[in-house]
């Protein structure tokens, strides 16, 4: 028998089930009584209060510290008061044990924004996935997706929509260039999660209008590493593709998460690939992200048009660019443009009724490479 | 239903839930003597918030949150009053749980078992193993991203296995026990 059925086993015989009947009278009757008794009734609802803040506690903490508007050290003893807690293996050791005191206020913030993408997309999954699936029944990878489309909206709207856009994008891109199955597959994919990584981007940096230190665009560009491990840690995502293939897709997924930000010329991140030697599905991504970028309505920029937004494009061709892929963009386009035009109007429109959003940060207009 | 209250429903949940906290308290180092006060007081501050967990939430991952908190505070108080500075000092100070029943020897090897952890492992495998929580359900009560939970588990799985394999070897080993065949 193995450790886990043992334990349950050893769990479930070490209890005498009249103790839970005795147990249940003696709550039945302490909860009878808080009707009649004010001040335990009292005490015991400022005792939920208590708890219920010290439940949030963690959460308000890494939220003030990823926007940057407290001091570290100052919170966390507050927090560790407020939640009573003792036990630094407890709920803050995934900080603690970075050696808070140390660090630089950049690489804290970094580390306060894994810490909450995780929770982000843990919370997600809370909600998302039912506690206990149907004997037989498995979580689906439409389940994760959406697990981290609403972690993903929860951090920012503005890229959450974008993912959905770019993912549309691409296998329209994908379609022009005569991809297979597979390949389509992983550009939607890799489309919808190129910028997931951005979870576990500080808010701080995210929404910071100013220019960025060069620490900080370390920062943003970590998200194409961090958003392909984000995926990585989630193998349930293939399970369903046809095991012939499931090698496949994952591998050309994580290639256009990890590698979108690659420039033609070699000029790109993070690993300075060029020509052929970036993933196609990386390029066909490229493309997508830049044409969007330039059509979208900022709090800092209008939007540009669709036409300016090609020319741009079609200028960069062979330098940023895959020049094959410029080509197809525009084939599709033409081919496509009630729909993309569609998109484009959805997102504007979109701007339109919400208030001014923090100027996220947007490297296809700060000239970086 | 008294005062908004479904004594039904909260009745049924108590009955599906109370052994599971209460070994779960236990494997954490709470003496048996005070764990029904601390699962009381649980599920009086769940009763608390019923009408709203009960659609909003997953009721029985708040249960363990509120019992978890509810657990601290009883060990941080047993520090202020001259306990050590950590659960194990709780541990230590735990006087072997009194049980009438023979299901005290197994609660007993429970604890001794867990009392090899090291607590941010033995609170994973808690809820994992005794209350029966799933990995994102645990990862969200303690607080820790999915990849902690998934390590933890498993380190812990492997001292639970060795404090398995040696209780076994001192069992054959007494006199009067045959030798495995």
């Amino acid at each position: 028998m193995n450790i886990d059925d043992e334990i349950r086993q050893m769990a479930a015989a070490s209890h005498d089930p009249h103790r839970t009947q005795d147990a249940l009278q003696a709550f039945l009757a302490a909860a009878h009584r808080l009707e009649d008794d004010p001040i335990d009734r009292q005490r015991l609802r400022e005792l939920a209060e208590d708890i219920d803040t010290s439940i949030s506690t963690y959460d308000r903490t890494l939220a003030s510290l990823d926007r940057g508007d407290c001091d570290p050290l100052q919170i966390l003893d507050l927090c560790v008061e407020a939640t009573d807690l003792t036990d630094p293996d407890g709920l803050l050791a995934d900080l603690l044990k970075h050696q808070l005191a140390d660090a630089s206020p950049v690489t804290l913030q970094s580390r306060v924004a894994q810490v909450r993408a995780h929770r982000a997309i843990l919370k997600a999954a809370y909600r998302n996935i039912p506690a206990a699936p149907l004997p037989g029944l498995r979580v689906t990878s439409a389940d994760l997706e959406r697990v981290l489309m609403v972690a993903m909206a929860g951090k920012d709207p503005y890229t959450h929509r974008h993912l959905v856009r770019i993912s549309r994008l691409a296998v329209l891109l994908g379609q022009q260039l005569g991809m297979t199955a597979t390949q389509l597959e992983a550009a939607r994919l890799g489309g919808l999660f190129h910028d997931i990584g951005k979870l576990a981007l500080s808010d701080a940096i995210l929404a910071k209008s100013g220019p960025l230190t060069d620490e900080e665009f370390r920062a943003i560009q970590e998200h194409t590493e961090r958003g392909a491990l984000i995926v990585e840690e989630l193998p349930e995502f293939f399970d369903q593709a046809p095991g012939s293939v499931r090698g496949l897709l994952a591998q050309e997924t994580m290639s256009g998460i990890r590698y979108h930000h690659e420039k033609y010329n070699g000029m790109g991140y993070p690993g300075g690939l060029a020509g052929d030697g970036i993933p196609q599905v990386a390029r066909v991504i490229a493309v997508a992200d830049c044409f969007d970028a330039m059509t979208s309505t900022r709090s800092y920029r209008a939007a540009r048009s669709a036409q300016d937004a090609l020319r741009e494009i079609r200028r960069c061709s062979g330098t940023e660019f895959d020049p094959q892929m410029v080509e197809a963009f525009l084939i599709a386009y033409d081919t496509n443009r009630d729909q993309i035009d569609e998109l484009i109007r959805s997102e504007n429109a979109v701007q339109d009724m919400t208030p001014p959003e923090p100027a996220t940060t947007d490297h296809h207009f700060l000239g970086q490479p | 239903m008294l005062d908004g209250v479904d004594y039904e429903g909260l009745a049924a949940f108590f009955v599906a839930h109370h052994r599971g906290l209460r070994c779960y308290l236990i494997a954490q180092g709470c003496p048996d003597s005070d764990s029904d006060d601390i699962v009381q007081e649980a599920f009086l501050i769940v009763r608390q918030r019923w009408s709203t967990i009960v659609y909003y939430d997953r009721p029985k991952a708040y249960l363990y949150k509120v019992a978890i908190r509810l657990w601290y505070r009883y060990a941080a108080k047993l520090h202020r009053s001259g306990g050590r500075n950590d659960h194990e000092g709780v541990l230590q100070l735990m006087a072997d749980p009194v049980d009438h029943y023979a299901h005290a020897d197994l609660l007993r090897t429970l604890a001794a078992w867990f009392r090899r952890l090291p607590p941010q492992q033995r609170a994973v495998a808690g809820l994992r193993l005794i209350a029966d929580l799933s990995v994102i359900e645990t990862a969200e009560v303690l607080g820790l991203s999915l990849g902690t939970v998934k390590s933890q588990l498993s380190d812990a799985r492997r001292t639970l296995t060795q404090c398995r394999d040696n209780d076994q070897q001192a069992d054959d080993s007494q006199p009067g026990k045959e030798p495995p065949r």
